[in-house]
């Protein structure tokens, strides 16, 4: 899939921008705070329903106005798809091909993107939530319906807590308990199925990124045994209530779950080099736009967002003969000669006006 | 300079669901400025309701009369038991013309977070309706939500050793729409919920 056209009004920096995009994507240069990343944000944002960089809409807002819009025309397999934006003093309408869009993963299901940030050596470093974000935003990618269990599983989680600060009935909380059974091992196990085909793809990727032969495993450490029944799993949730009363929320599920990432055997936060956790988070994400392809059968569109800048040039290279030549890809970089064996159009971002170099 | 007495009828309406501060004073204003005698039509109708409507102290639904029509009506199948989460549910239902069986209001759906518990959906006087009325099948009609999923799953544990037969209201395509517009979850319900030709 690619994105054709880009119209953006008082979107960050840019007052109005309209550009036509051609299949193959393009290597976009410019000074420090020209709006490369901006403008890869906003392309994402089509994909995502927000912002890619945590960003609230109201700071996408244009300095001293308090509304935004923009319209990013798609293709996915020669149909087209248009997808509008418009934000206004906190209020945000999001249509796609004209009808406004009441749920998020409708989105997911026709745009796919696949962002890469400076930001995203955290997945490696950082703490379990952003693992647990990563993991969910991939398998969403291409089962739409696990947003929808996801957000379930959050209504019944904080309901759950709500109980817990409370003077319950025993019965009333064997309901929750059931029901929060029953949709943690939904997640789960959707979470296991995807981590076992994800870590193969993986592999595969970082020994071609980086010529070694290091092991890379992802080990799914669940606070739940979600391989007991439901009945001893609520068992388990009854031996714990004392406790999970006293602190006043719940102590297990999904929510609290860690994705360890391994090189050779040993915790990658702690053993990993800097050079290794960079490649770590490169293939994450490769692998998560691989996966796409080989379930959904589209090459969704790459962005980095100047992420190879800090590897060496053989690293690059590599990286670039990985990627398939069907991915419409988007780079935006101070320094466009490092990028030269990608092969893109060449467009320099200077004043709000994009021109060809 | 606003009058006391307005802004005092304007912060009643922003009270209501729904209107927020602006709407009760533009509905306010309409109150004061239109016909004197609508005005005081709407107002002795909303006390006249409030003091005349109650909830039926057998099913909890809100009437003017103890026990409410529907429980005093000897035409009704006593044998069917249709549980809402309000009266306007009721009003639905009696609408299609298809249903001839009792009703039962819980009033609420089960919500820790908004202090919503047994109690509170009347699950103690389900229970009395239930001793007291030999119900053959009860049917759980209730938002398909975490919150109506939670209380029909509570109802049906409470119930398990009960020779009550109990159903819910399937979840699907809604009629007359076209597939194309439908969202992925409807179809996959629809899907899963599919019936036999």
């Amino acid at each position: 899939m690619y994105i054709k056209s880009l119209s953006l009004v008082n979107y960050r920096n840019f007052e109005r921008f309209t550009y036509t995009f051609d299949q193959h994507g393009c290597l976009i240069s410019g000074e420090n705070g020209s709006g490369k990343s901006n403008l890869l944000e906003a392309i994402a944002y089509s994909a995502y329903g927000k912002s890619v960089r945590h960003h609230n809409d109201s700071d996408i807002v244009r300095f001293g106005v308090n509304h935004f819009f923009f319209q990013a025309g798609f293709v996915n397999h020669d149909e087209a798809y248009s997808f509008d934006i418009g934000y206004e003093n906190n209020r945000k309408v999001i249509k796609l091909n004209g009808a406004i869009l009441s749920r998020m993963s409708e989105l997911y299901k026709h745009i796919k993107v696949v962002y890469f940030s400076p930001d995203d050596i955290s997945l490696v470093n950082g703490t379990p939530r952003l693992r647990r974000s990563f993991i969910d935003t991939a398998i969403a990618n291409t089962d739409w319906e696990y947003l929808y269990k996801l957000k379930e599983y959050n209504q019944i989680l904080q309901q759950r807590n709500a109980l817990l600060k409370s003077d319950f009935e025993e019965k009333h909380k064997q309901t929750w308990d059931t029901n929060f059974c029953t949709a943690s091992i939904t997640i789960v196990k959707k979470r296991l199925e995807f981590i076992s085909k994800f870590e193969k793809v993986f592999n595969r990727i970082y020994s071609e990124i980086t010529d070694k032969e290091e092991e890379i495993t992802f080990n799914y450490k669940a606070t739940l045994q979600t391989n007991l029944s439901q009945r001893d799993l609520e068992d388990f949730l009854f031996t714990k209530e004392q406790r999970e009363k006293e602190v006043e929320h719940s102590l297990f599920g999904p929510h609290l779950d860690e994705l360890i990432i391994k090189i050779n055997g040993k915790p990658a936060r702690d053993f990993a080099s800097q050079g290794q956790k960079r490649s770590i988070v490169i293939a994450l994400k490769l692998a998560q736009a691989e996966l796409i392809r080989l379930i959904s059968d589209e090459y969704p569109i790459l962005m980095f967002d100047d992420i190879l800048s800090e590897l060496d040039n053989e690293r690059t290279r590599n990286i670039i003969h990985n990627i398939s030549k069907e991915h419409q890809i988007f780079i935006a970089t101070p320094n466009a000669d490092h990028y030269k064996d990608f092969d893109l159009r060449h467009l320099e971002l200077k004043n709000e006006n994009i021109d060809e170099v | 300079m606003l009058s006391p007495k307005f802004r005092k009828l304007q912060e009643c309406l922003a009270g209501l669901p729904g209107i927020g501060k602006k709407t009760a004073g533009r509905l306010a204003m309409h109150i004061i400025t239109q016909d004197k005698a609508k005005s005081h039509d709407i107002a002795e109708s909303i006390a006249d309701a409030v003091d005349s409507i109650c909830n039926c102290s057998v099913c909890n639904i809100l009437s003017e009369n103890d026990p409410c029509l529907v429980c005093t009506d000897t035409d009704r199948d006593n044998r069917l038991l249709c549980v809402v989460e309000n009266t306007q549910d009721v009003h639905l239902f009696e609408e299609i013309h298809s249903f001839k069986g009792r009703y039962f209001v819980l009033g609420h759906l089960l919500s820790p977070m908004h202090g919503i518990g047994p109690d509170e959906i009347k699950f103690g006087l389900l229970s009395k309706f239930l001793e007291e009325n030999p119900v053959e099948e009860m049917i759980l009609a209730l938002s398909p939500s975490v919150e109506g999923e939670t209380t029909m799953s509570f109802i049906a544990e409470q119930l398990e050793t009960s020779s009550i037969n109990l159903s819910r209201l399937s979840t699907g395509l809604p009629f007359g729409s076209n597939l194309e517009y439908a969202n992925s979850i409807t179809i996959a319900n629809a899907f899963r919920n599919r019936t036999k030709v």
